[in-house]
C-alpha cells in the first residue's frame, strides 16, 4: 500500500477508530479491522491509546460519596420533601390517632354533661350533639393533619379524594376496617358531613372548628 | 390542589426509594463530574444536594425519563455552569482543535505510582474548559459519546474531535511524568 493510498484509507476510517479507541467496549468492524491489519501506525495508535484511555479512567474513577455530602443531600430531601409512610404504617397511625380522638371524646363528654348549667340552644358554650361519624370527621382530620403537613393546603375536595383513598386503601389492604373505632360500615364520607355546617373551608379551619365543637361538646348524639 | 403546591412537597415511598437509590448509584459520578470538570470540591456537595431536590421535584419526569443519569447529569452541569460562570477558564474554539491534534505517539506504562495519578489528574485538571468536560464526561462519568453530545449539545463528530485533542494533550502529559 503506498502512502496516499494509506492516507486516504486511515482518513476514511478515522472516525471509528477514534471511536474504538476512547470508547469502552466499541470493537473495530470488520472493515477497521482489515484496514488495522494493513496498516501499522493506525494499530499501534488504537492500542496506545486504548492504553492510556484505561490508565486515565483508573486515575479519574469515581470515589465513593463521602458521607457529609450524602447527609447533606438526605437532609435537604428530608427538609423539602415529606416522604409517605410504609404501607403498614399508615393503619398504625390511624389506629393511634383515632383511638386518641375517641378517648378525647369520651373525657369530654361527660366533663361537660357534669356541668350540667349549659343548656343547649344557648349561644355561648352552646353543647352541640357529636355524631358518630362526626367523631370521625374529627379522627380523621387529626389523622391527615399529623401525617402530612401539606395536608392543610388540602382543599375540601381534595381531602374528601383523600379520605376515601385512605378508606379504599385499608378496605384494600387489610380486608375489612375493623382497625378503625367507628366500626368497618361507616360511611367516610367526610367533608360533606360537616365541613358545609361548620363554614371552615379547608383542613386547618376544619380542625379549628371541630375543636372548638369538641371543646363544647355535651352530650354524645345517641346519649 | 395538590400536596406538591405547597411549600413542602411530598413523596411517595417509591419515589423516595427511587432517589434514595440513584443517590447511591449516580451520586458519586455526579461528585466526580463537579470535581473533576470544575475542579470545584467544596461546592461539589451542595450542587449535588440540589440536583436530587430539583429531580424530586419533577419526580414525574425523571420516572420517565429512559437515563435518569443524563436527566441529573444536566441538571448538575446547568447548576454548575450558573455557578461557576465566572470562575470558568477560556475555552478552545473547536476550529482551533484539529490544529492543535498532534500524531505522535508515546509508549504508556502500565503501572502508576499514586503520585502520577495525582500528576494525570492534575493534567486534565489543566486541560481547556471545554476540552475537560468531554475527558471527565468520558474518563470519570464513564458515557459514550452519544450521550456526551446530547449531554452538552454538541454534534457527535465534535464530541470526538475535543476528546481527541484532549488526549494528545494528556498524552503528552504523560511523557513529562514519565520523565520525572
Amino acid at each position: 500500500m503506498n502512502d496516499e493510498r494509506r492516507d486516504n484509507a486511515c482518513e476514511r476510517h478515522r472516525e471509528e477508530l477514534l471511536r474504538c479507541s476512547y470508547d469502552a467496549g466499541v470493537e473495530p468492524s470488520p472493515d477497521l479491522r482489515a484496514h488495522l491489519d494493513a496498516c501499522e501506525p493506525c494499530r499501534v495508535l488504537l492500542d496506545e491509546t486504548r492504553s492510556l484511555v484505561q490508565l486515565f479512567s483508573t486515575a479519574l474513577r469515581p470515589e465513593p460519596l463521602p458521607s457529609s455530602a450524602r447527609q447533606r443531600i438526605v437532609s435537604r430531601l428530608d427538609a423539602e420533601f415529606r416522604t409517605g409512610r410504609h404501607r403498614w404504617v399508615l393503619p398504625l397511625r390511624i389506629l393511634g390517632t383515632a383511638a386518641a380522638a375517641c378517648l378525647l371524646v369520651a373525657v369530654l363528654v361527660p366533663w361537660r354533661g357534669g356541668v350540667g348549667d349549659t343548656k343547649p340552644g344557648t349561644e355561648t358554650g352552646e353543647p352541640v350533639a357529636l355524631s358518630e361519624n362526626d367523631t370521625a370527621v374529627i379522627a380523621a382530620a387529626w389523622m391527615l393533619s399529623s401525617w402530612d403537613d401539606a395536608a392543610i393546603e388540602y382543599s375540601v375536595d381534595a381531602l374528601s379524594e383523600k379520605v376515601a383513598d385512605v378508606s379504599q386503601m385499608l378496605e384494600r389492604e387489610e380486608g375489612s376496617g375493623s382497625l378503625l373505632p367507628w366500626g368497618a360500615d361507616d360511611d367516610w364520607d367526610l367533608p360533606t358531613v360537616d365541613m358545609e355546617t361548620s363554614g371552615a373551608r379547608d383542613i386547618r379551619g376544619f380542625c379549628a372548628v371541630s375543636a372548638d365543637r369538641l371543646a363544647h361538646l355535651a352530650k354524645p348524639a345517641r346519649a | 390542589m395538590g400536596a406538591r403546591s405547597g411549600l413542602r412537597g411530598s413523596l411517595s415511598a417509591d419515589e423516595r426509594a427511587l432517589l434514595d437509590r440513584l443517590v447511591s448509584e449516580l451520586g458519586p459520578r455526579l461528585f466526580a463530574y463537579i470535581r473533576r470538570a470544575y475542579g470545584n470540591l467544596q461546592d461539589a456537595e451542595d450542587i449535588v444536594a440540589e440536583t436530587f431536590c430539583r429531580a424530586a421535584k419533577n419526580i414525574g419526569a425523571m420516572r420517565q425519563s429512559t437515563r435518569p443519569d443524563l436527566y441529573l447529569l444536566t441538571i448538575t452541569r446547568n447548576l454548575c455552569r450558573d455557578r461557576f460562570r465566572r470562575q470558568r477558564p477560556e475555552a478552545v474554539p473547536d476550529d482551533k482543535l484539529e490544529r492543535q491534534a498532534a500524531d505522535s505517539v508515546e509508549p504508556v506504562d502500565a503501572a502508576l505510582t499514586g503520585e502520577q495519578m495525582e500528576l494525570m489528574r492534575a493534567a486534565v485538571a489543566e486541560l481547556p474548559a471545554n476540552l475537560r468536560e468531554v475527558a471527565v464526561l468520558r474518563l470519570s462519568v464513564g458515557l459514550k459519546f452519544e450521550q456526551i453530545a446530547e449531554v452538552l449539545h454538541i454534534p457527535l463528530g465534535t464530541a470526538l474531535s475535543r476528546m481527541h485533542t484532549a488526549v494528545q494533550r494528556l498524552r503528552q502529559s504523560m511523557g513529562l511524568i514519565h520523565e520525572r
